[in-house]
């Protein structure tokens, strides 16, 4: 095949259900509808990133990062926050990662920001590994009893990237 | 369309001078009633009829001026005022075209052609009638009419093509080609070298339409056949359609047996169109090679590689192919490319074999496709994986080995849970296992995961109906429909016709009228307690049941009623082609059109819908009969008690909740009928089944089609034994003499013949007469020994018990045979069958 069978689109409100199927079924946190649903609320002022990865015509994969600028963010550092970012299992391997987080990379540069980061769960040997080879740092301390409802360990390390 | 056409004749009628103050009004009236005036060209009407009310076109005109402004009861009453004057001179030509316009309006096609006769008898000048007349003719098929109507109108417009075109449909439909083709032929000469670019469509069409005449009038005969060739030989160039004119060519090679030419040609189709089955067949046959499968596998191995994407090639060997090792190693060759592949359709492609050939392709597609599965790795290539999965989940659903089935979708589930197909065929297998809620929460499940898609969207609402959840279904359904003007989308999917949703809404609700009556039994059966106030919570109870009873069954007839209508819209929608292929010259898609329109009652929906109804009906039909048998049997539902504080409240509550449901299930804008109720508590249900749905199927249906049984059950309800009769020997002619449900059949008439007060000795004598003569060895001697054993005499005569053999039995209410032997008898039969169908027979006909 010439062309690349992976390929990226935007998440509609229509079809926001598979990317919650990708995360629910990757992540061992389990996140609300509501959570979901954020992104198509005009009563949430925050911007997203989100995208669906499609190996062939099947959705495989997706991303979701929040931009935290300096002047809404209050406390929290600004950047590019990635909130979810996940690949089915069989799928992975295969780049597609990689590209979704070049899309998240990219939409950095256009929002003039210069730092990515994100939350890994301290047992997700797998993830660390991932980003690190890709630049990610381990920036603080653990944070404890980050995650709620989840299935693996509650804690977490941050990881940053500055491009 | 038709309103115009009444001022032609005014206009020809109104320069005779001398004419009477009332038909002068009458003319104002009628250009007003043209200009879509009704109001005013009422009033008109009315200052006339003031004056003279005895005026009858002018009652005439009133009438129609009616019916448009929506009052038809009143119109229908002037109608009648102005036919009922008929003996004062009755109307005039223009009063005739009025109530023909009329009668057409309100689809009584017949009269409506009667009044437009009448009014040209009756010296109309008007010929534009001839061509209503004529479309008239052709929705009721009567054929020697339309010719000569076609031919009046003919005569005063030769102008136009489509008079000539029409007038030789008119001659074919009578059967005389010949004559046909001469007028196409007639005006092709006619128009010779005036034909513009704009008319070069019509032409071709009208040119192959040519062909077709010729063809059918050729029968064997070559030299006639001959003359179809050189036919086509000379419009080669005007003709558009390139398959058509290339089959034909080959068909009439293939009848003058000359197949080296029939060969060429289908190989040039093939080129053509390299998918096309039928071609290859024809082929064949031109080849004089159908039965050699050494020169078969030739053939086709030299055209797969000519047409390496094309399906049939690889397709058709493994139809014949004998050998097992050879039919393997094809099979394999076809299978494997297309799951390496991905192709969702792999299964259904083969599935044409599984069912050709039971035992051997199922068990050499298992060997092959697990051994496939067993060399992939799943994340290498991934989609792969998953599409091999499912093609084993619908292998092992097809060979009903549910467990292995559920492995399969599940494993693919885990892999790739984001594909839609995945849940629908999972839900099917749970469908099959009998749990058919879980079924539409994974339908619903792979909804979520795209709203837009409206396949998903459908399949779930038919799983739902299927769950009996039908406010989900509703909920879901009405997503995609247009909601103004009700609160779900209901009304719009009757408006839309969407038969699929109707019929099985109606299914859903028969099965819900049958739980509901079921539980209602039970708790009327139930002891009254003795507690005053559980006693008013009892008689609360039965009356909420019955009430719901009453509300299921009256929606299942009315949705089926609305399929009913549906059909009734398709036949009625054939009026406006009569005229307009013609007009736009497309002779061929119109016949095939028409040919279609004969036999629409007997199209599947409404046969289902039919069948649905049947079941229904007749159980009200059955009940109707016992409870006149024991005349003490008159239940009432306890009457609600009066001013009692609770009983108020509990009134309004009721009251209240009827209201909502007419809301939830209103079907049409004006309805007085809304919950069925009219429908369920009819005291004729066999006569409301005959209007409503078997009279159309029963002049419809032809000798092969027709569904014996149905006739069969419906005729002994009716007590017409010897119809009955007719029905169980043509069933017995098509499915064999030892067939179980002959058996059953039989079973069922020589219990009428026995026991059923209400049919008279001499149609059972006749009855007996006919048994005797088709049905050679029954024991007919012995239906007055109520020894004799029935059930073995059937074991020994005919194949094992079918379900629907024994069923028919117990609906039939057969007194030759326990109720309860029967029952044991379906127990057993159960035993072989699949979960789905165990629930559904032991939930809805075993109580």
């Amino acid at each position: 095949m010439s062309k690349s069978p992976v390929n990226l689109d935007n998440v509609y409100s229509n079809n926001v259900g598979t990317f919650q199927k990708i995360a629910n079924t990757v992540l061992p946190v389990n996140y609300p509808e509501k959570f979901f649903q954020e992104q198509f609320d005009d009563n949430v002022k925050n911007s997203y990133f989100t995208q669906l990865a499609y190996f062939g015509e099947v959705a495989v994969g997706g991303v979701r990062a929040e931009l935290i600028s300096n002047k809404t963010g209050g406390v929290k550092a600004t950047g590019v926050y990635i909130q979810i970012l996940a690949i089915l299992e069989a799928y992975r391997g295969k780049g597609i990662g990689s590209q979704l987080l070049n899309y998240i990379e990219e939409q950095c540069k256009s929002h003039f920001q210069h730092k990515i980061f994100v939350h890994v769960a301290v047992d997700n040997e797998q993830a660390l590994q991932w980003y690190s080879k890709r630049g990610f740092k381990v920036e603080g301390d653990v944070l404890q009893n980050y995650y709620k409802d989840t299935s693996g360990s509650p804690d977490a390390y941050v990881l940053a990237k500055q491009t | 369309m038709s309103k115009r056409r009444v001022g032609a004749a005014s206009k020809a009628n109104g320069m005779s001078i001398g004419r009477s103050k009332e038909d002068n009004n009458l003319l104002d009236a009628l250009k007003l009633y043209e200009a879509k005036n009704y109001k005013k060209s009422l009033k008109l009407v009315e200052t006339t009829l003031k004056k003279n009310s005895q005026h009858v076109d002018s009652l005439a005109l009133k009438a129609l001026n009616l019916y448009c402004t929506d009052q038809k009861a009143e119109a229908e009453t002037y109608v009648q005022k102005a036919l009922s004057k008929s003996n004062v001179g009755g109307p005039s030509p223009i009063g005739c075209h009025i109530l023909g316009i009329y009668m057409r309006n309100e689809k009584r096609y017949p009269e409506a052609a009667n009044f437009f006769q009448t009014s040209l008898d009756t010296g109309s000048t008007n010929k534009q009638i001839y061509r209503d007349l004529a479309t008239l003719y052709s929705q009721e098929h009567d054929y020697k009419n339309l010719l000569r109507a076609r031919k009046a109108y003919w005569e005063e417009f030769m102008g136009y093509r489509a008079n000539w075109t029409s007038l030789a449909i008119a001659h074919d439909l009578n059967g005389q080609q010949d004559e046909a083709a001469n007028v196409l032929t007639k005006f092709e000469e006619l128009a010779k070298g005036k034909l513009g670019e704009t008319e070069a469509y019509e032409h071709n069409e009208c040119l192959m339409y040519k062909n077709d005449l010729l063809y059918r009038a050729a029968g064997g005969d070559s030299e006639k056949l001959q003359r179809v060739l050189k036919h086509l030989d000379e419009i080669e160039l005007e003709v558009f359609d390139k398959y058509a004119w290339l089959e034909r060519r080959a068909a009439v090679y293939l009848k003058m047996n000359d197949k080296q030419n029939a060969a060429k040609v289908y190989r040039t189709l093939i080129k053509r169109n390299p998918d096309n089955f039928q071609y290859y067949r024809f082929l064949e046959i031109a080849l004089g090679i159908q039965n050699d499968e050494k020169l078969k596998t030739l053939l086709y191995k030299n055209l797969q590689k000519f047409y390496p994407r094309a399906e049939p090639p690889k397709f058709i060997p493994l139809t014949y192919v004998k050998g097992e090792a050879e039919y393997a190693q094809k099979l394999s060759a076809y299978l494997l490319p297309q799951l390496q592949r991905g192709v969702p359709a792999t299964f259904g492609n083969v599935k044409p074999l599984y069912k050709g050939d039971r035992e051997r392709t199922p068990r050499l597609a298992e060997k092959i496709v697990l051994d496939f599965v067993a060399s992939l790795d799943s994340n290498g290539s991934p989609l792969t994986y998953v599409w091999t999965c499912y093609y084993l989940c619908q292998h092992y659903l097809y060979s009903k080995d549910l467990t292995k089935a559920r492995d399969y979708i599940d494993s693919a589930i885990a892999h790739t849970p984001t594909l839609v197909e995945l849940y629908i065929l999972k839900a099917r297998v749970l469908k099959h296992a009998g749990l058919l809620s879980d079924a539409a929460e994974t339908v619903n499940e792979g909804r979520k995961l795209d709203f837009q898609d409206r396949f998903i969207n459908t399949k779930t609402v038919k799983y739902y109906l299927r769950a009996n959840l039908i406010e989900k279904a509703v909920e879901v359904v009405s997503i995609f429909t247009k909601n103004d003007g009700s609160v779900n989308g209901v009304m719009d999917l009757h408006l839309m016709e969407g038969s699929w949703y109707v019929a099985e809404e109606a299914e859903s609700y028969y099965r819900l009228y049958l739980e509901s009556k079921q539980k209602l039994g039970v708790l009327k059966a139930s002891e009254d307690p003795a507690e005053e106030e559980a006693q008013d919570d009892h008689a609360t109870q039965i009356r909420l049941l019955a009430y719901q009873t009453d509300k299921f069954g009256g929606l299942a007839l009315k949705r089926w009623s609305a399929i009913s209508k549906f059909y009734k819209q398709f036949k009625d929608d054939q009026l406006d082609f009569h005229s307009y292929c013609m007009r736009k010259g497309v002779p061929r898609a119109y016949l095939e059109m028409y040919q279609w329109g004969k036999s629409v009652y007997t199209l599947p929906i409404y046969v289902r819908a039919m069948r649905g109804a049947a079941r229904l009906y007749f159980s009200l039909h059955d009940e109707l009969q016992a409870s006149q048998e024991d005349n003490n049997s008159t239940e009432e539902t306890p009457a609600v008690k009066k001013g009692n504080k609770k009983a108020k409240k509990e009134a309004a509550a009721f009251k209240k909740r009827r209201e909502d449901d007419k809301k939830a299930v209103l079907a049409y804008e004006k309805d007085d009928d809304i919950l069925g109720e009219k429908l369920i508590s009819t005291t004729t249900p066999l006569q409301d089944f005959a209007e409503k749905f078997y009279l159309n199927y029963a002049r419809e249906a032809t000798d092969s089609t027709r569904d014996y049984l149905l006739e069969f059950e419906y005729q002994l309800r009716c007590g017409k034994l010897s119809l009955c009769l007719g029905a169980l020997v043509k069933y017995a002619d098509t499915q064999g003499e030892r067939n179980s449900m002959v058996g059953a059949m039989l079973l069922c008439l020589l219990d009428r013949i026995k026991s059923s007060p209400q049919i008279d000795e001499m149609t059972k004598k006749i009855a007996l007469k006919g048994l005797e003569r088709h049905f050679t060895s029954l024991p007919l001697d012995q239906l007055e020994n109520k020894e004799f054993d029935w059930i073995t005499f059937y074991r020994e005569n005919y194949e094992e018990f079918s379900l629907g053999a024994l069923l028919l039995i117990r609906r039939s209410l057969v007194q030759i045979i326990s109720l309860e032997t029967v029952k044991q008898l379906i127990l057993e039969n159960l035993g072989s069958q699949e979960p789905a169908v165990q629930d559904s027979v032991l939930k809805y006909d075993l109580n």
